[in-house]
């Protein structure tokens, strides 16, 4: 089922529910993707995930098809992945680089085998990177996400986040060779 | 190993076993909880309960508040002893005191008499004033 389709459901009384299952459902392992490797643990995952649905869900007959449902989801989804994390840095009055300390740690623990020691370290080298780099690594790294709807879903140019992916490969080789 | 390229690209990061199956009903019962509880605050009956409910508060505080007491029952409420000490303790002249308190004539004249009378020895004292005048005679 395209979007289209989903949003006739969702905007539709008699089917909005079953709708919204099915969005759920079409999105919810990209939206976790997302949230997982910004803020690490999987119940803060879970979290940021869950609200991003119910945003999604309290806004969607707003959604006024400016942009296409899956950029509009990435929106709402980046944005709640960078306030949980300055509201997690606020609420334990943490700098950055404890933040990062924490989250280390937490990668550290993740069980797997031997081989993923270069993709922990991979991971760690992410965190040395302030949130909306981090992020811009991600959609495009890992999501493959193109500049164009990056632009889109980030609200920054696309020269910008070519600029901002760049810097972010070249400090996460000088680490990985470094460390 | 230098360049991000030689690195494979893997998501070392999952989510427990299960947990897509059971996300989604997860995520329908909080919408329906939270649909559910806004849709009971929107009935007109909880804004009509919401007026009374100030009415009723403004109501019980002008009622219930404490009513001001004037001057004169605050004064009536102090012991004559502790009204007495703190005169004494004071600097109020008995002519300050008098002219702040309103008093007619009548109390006047009471206040003088009292005031000579208490001015005036006992009558003891007068009986021997008076043999020791004689004596000298």
């Amino acid at each position: 089922m395209d979007d289209k389709e989903l949003l006739e459901k969702l905007r539709n009384p008699d089917t909005r529910n079953y709708g919204f299952n099915l969005l759920v459902r079409a999105y919810q392992q990209r939206i976790y993707r997302i949230a997982r490797k910004m803020v690490v643990d999987h119940d803060d995952a879970d979290d940021v995930t869950q609200e991003v649905f119910i945003k999604v869900h309290k806004a969607i007959d707003h959604f006024r098809e400016d942009a296409s449902l899956y950029t509009w989801i990435y929106r709402i989804a980046t944005n709640e992945c960078l306030t949980f994390l300055t509201r997690k840095r606020r609420r334990f009055f943490l700098p950055l680089e404890d933040i990062a300390g924490e989250l280390s740690a937490r990668i550290d623990a993740i069980p797997g085998p031997s081989g993923d020691e270069i993709q922990k370290k991979l991971q760690k080298a992410l965190l040395t990177l302030p949130d909306k780099q981090r992020l811009v690594f991600n959609l495009k790294y890992y999501e493959d996400m193109p500049y164009e709807q990056m632009a889109e879903v980030t609200g920054t140019s696309e020269g910008a986040l070519k600029a901002s992916y760049h810097h972010a490969v070249k400090k996460i080789e000088d680490f990985m060779k470094n460390d | 190993m230098k360049r991000l390229e030689d690195i494979p690209k893997k998501d070392i990061f999952e989510a427990p076993e299960g947990y897509f199956d059971r996300l989604p009903s997860v995520i329908q019962s909080r919408v329906t909880t939270e649909s559910s509880r806004w849709t009971l605050f929107a009935q007109p009956v909880w804004k009509y309960a919401l007026s009374l409910a100030f009415l009723a508060a403004g109501l019980y505080w002008f009622m219930l508040r404490p009513a001001t007491k004037s001057p004169e029952q605050m004064l009536a409420s102090v012991d004559t002893a502790s009204l007495i000490a703190y005169l004494n303790e004071s600097d109020m002249s008995t002519e300050e005191l008098m002219e702040s308190v309103p008093l007619d004539n009548k109390d006047v004249d009471e206040i003088h008499a009292g005031s000579l009378q208490n001015l005036l020895p006992d009558d003891s004292i007068l009986m021997e004033l008076e043999s020791d005048i004689e004596f000298e005679n």
